[in-house]
């Protein structure tokens, strides 16, 4: 893929903040369409990336390129197709949501319906004539997506935004998430949970410490990497025993085995019934993003391969 | 354009600001009252004091005058020959005259002048928080962040905050200015004073619109400075103390005439703000020293002025443009 075929392009990206690097060499891709997780650590230098993108945070050395369009340098000309909500929603707690909402609207041209339209989107309208201070957290969150809706932007940009919100907030935002890039658009969601990420997200890029972990589609990235197998058994210590001394990760999980890095439930209960014990449950887990996220920031994964270059696959680590 | 009526709206809608310049506006009705207090003549009982008054001060004079005079005329000889030149103690003008015991109101274009050398201060301190708050408020609420995610030239977003505090600054001061000299006016015709309205009166509306539009572009500069309203105050009192009353006025020899305080009451009087320096000679006899009186003129006070404003601005500019945010 060319470069601007890319909603968003980092190379070499850099910023230190006082001796210590916030991002280091950072080469991230975010496809143009549906939903990319972009997973770290806190202080892995999500936040600054993303502030970098657009203009609030000036980097020390590196190329982006939004759309093709190199930024900051020509990110007026390409602001318009990117919506964005960094870190909390920001807006006049003593103006009402509409007064926010005209606000921008009117920095940027928009018609005169687009106020009552994205409010109406966001399910806001009924509301839009109280203060912002008096909204709750996920109203104020739908109110950050109405704002970033006034553009109809091609890339939406969120980070953390799941933060602070109750289950059912969050299950909004993800519902959100997902209907926008199924209308076509891009979604670079920014976030240190991962389980939440991974249930909404086509690609992933995973960093730490400000350099890229692991990029591509979930499944890629997640590989073949080994899962475990849940053990149910009626004479657990004995069973740990016959299996560790066959060379296996076992761990107690209240009643249950757990045999970490085996995806073959079949050897597990061979193993066992060989020595005369057979289970009365199995569950195989498969590795998640979790699982994949805290190996590679455990240090493993600093040696992973590098992005694809523009025009091959998103190769992952799994991959 | 856009840009700027969406500043100007943006501050319209910050009631805080409305009430601010409501506050402001409405402080000028204090002026009234001063004004008609100091615009009332001599009562009929006051003046017959008052005459009784001149006539023994004449009596007294008849009787110890001459004496007083002898004394006085003394007295300079013998400090002139210690001097070494020749001293005026003023002793021909000693005898009493009536127009001292007799008071009449300030001509009104004298009384407006100081009138304003004092109140302006109110004006001056509305202009400076609408500046402040207004700016300091989108980087207290990070709204600031949201805005340059729709408008990410830097520059543009600057002039346009800065210009919607400039006009709105220009236009409080001038309705502040004729607001103030009509209250003024309204004070003296009460009291029964003969009311004069001159050009230089309405000279003096547009310096003080201009001095509101300078003081309140100062204040939205501090606050892109600082990014806080108290510590944008803070600044700007802290250097009032800090620079002009302290290292201007007591430890900088003739530094009174660049304290800020002068230069913008010279500017916005239109007189010459007058202040006082010591002034010591070493002679034979030991260190002579003396309080001699100096000007700051208008002129200067204007110049002094927009130099302080462009400074900050430009350095808020600069500052801005490269801050992280």
């Amino acid at each position: 893929m060319a470069e601007g075929e890319w909603a968003v392009v980092t190379r070499d990206l850099r910023k230190t903040y006082r001796g210590r690097a916030a991002v280091d060499g950072l080469d991230l891709r975010v496809p143009a369409r549906g939903v990319h997780g972009f997973l770290g650590p806190n202080g892995s230098g999500k936040t600054t990336t993303i502030r970098m993108l657009l203009g609030l945070v000036r980097a020390d050395s590196g190329r982006m390129r939004i759309f093709g369009t190199s930024v900051p340098r020509a990110l007026p000309e390409v602001i318009n197709r990117v919506g964005a909500i960094v870190e909390s929603p920001k807006f006049f707690p003593n103006f009402t949501a509409r007064r926010n909402l005209d606000l921008l609207a009117r920095a940027i041209g928009a018609p005169g319906t687009a106020v009552d339209d994205v409010l109406e989107r966001t399910a806001l309208r009924d509301r839009a004539g109280e203060a912002y201070r008096g909204y709750s957290l996920g109203m104020k969150q739908r109110l950050a997506i109405a704002a970033t809706l006034l553009k109809s932007p091609d890339l939406l940009i969120f980070d953390e935004p799941t933060n602070g919100l109750d289950p059912a907030g969050i299950h909004e935002i993800r519902g959100t998430m997902r209907r926008l890039a199924d209308e076509g658009r891009a979604v670079l969601v920014s976030s240190h949970i991962l389980a939440e990420v991974e249930q909404v997200a086509d690609t992933v890029s995973i960093i730490g410490q400000g350099r890229l972990l692991a990029s591509g589609s979930v499944a890629e990235v997640v590989g073949d990497r080994a899962g475990a197998v849940k053990v149910g058994i009626a004479d657990p210590a004995g069973a740990a025993q016959v299996l560790a001394a066959a060379g296996l990760s076992v761990r107690a999980e209240g009643e249950m085995l757990v045999v970490e890095g085996e995806n073959d439930p079949a050897r597990v209960t061979y193993l066992l019934a060989q020595h005369g014990r057979y289970v009365h449950s199995l569950n195989r887990t498969r590795a998640g993003l979790e699982s994949v996220f805290l190996e590679l920031t455990a240090g493993h994964g600093l040696g992973a391969p590098p992005p694809a270059a523009p025009g091959e696959p998103t190769g992952g680590t799994g991959s | 354009m856009r840009l700027l009526g969406v500043e100007l709206l943006r501050l319209r809608s910050r009631a805080a600001i409305v009430l601010l310049l409501i506050a402001g506006l409405a402080s000028t009705a204090l002026f009234a009252w001063a004004a008609y207090s100091s615009a009332q003549p001599m009562t009929e009982a006051q003046l017959e004091e008052a005459e009784r008054q001149w006539e023994l001060a004449q009596e007294d004079w008849e009787e110890h005058g001459p004496e007083q005079v002898e004394q006085c005329e003394e007295a300079e000889a013998t400090e002139s020959e210690l001097a070494g030149e020749q001293l005026d103690f003023g002793c021909d003008e000693m005898a009493p005259e009536r127009e001292w015991y007799l008071w009449e109101p300030p001509p009104f274009d004298e009384f407006v002048a100081s009138a304003l050398q004092s109140g302006q201060m109110i004006m001056l301190l509305v202009a400076l928080m609408v500046g402040v708050t207004f700016v300091a408020a989108e980087f207290s609420s990070g709204s600031i962040g949201t805005w340059l995610t729709f408008e990410p030239r830097r520059l543009p977003v600057f002039g346009s905050k800065v210009a919607a505090t400039a006009l709105t600054g220009l236009g409080f001061g001038l309705l502040w200015g004729a607001l103030f000299l009509g209250a003024n006016a309204g004070g003296y015709a009460l009291a029964g004073s003969e009311v004069m309205l001159e050009a230089t009166q309405l000279h003096m509306v547009l310096r003080v619109g201009a001095t509101a539009m300078a003081v309140a572009v100062a204040g939205a500069a501090l606050a892109f400075l600082v990014r806080h309203t108290a510590a944008a105050l803070g600044v700007a009192i802290g250097y009032l103390i800090a620079v002009d009353l302290i290292a201007l006025t007591m430890m900088v020899p003739g530094g009174q005439r660049w304290t800020v305080t002068n230069n913008v009451t010279a500017w916005t009087t239109g007189r010459p703000a007058s202040y006082y320096e010591e002034i010591c000679t070493v002679e034979a006899g030991g260190t002579m020293c003396d309080y001699v009186e100096r000007t700051v003129s208008m002129t200067q006070g204007g110049i002094v002025t927009l130099a302080v404003v462009l400074v900050v601005t430009v350095l808020a500019l600069v500052t801005f443009r490269r801050r992280d945010i």
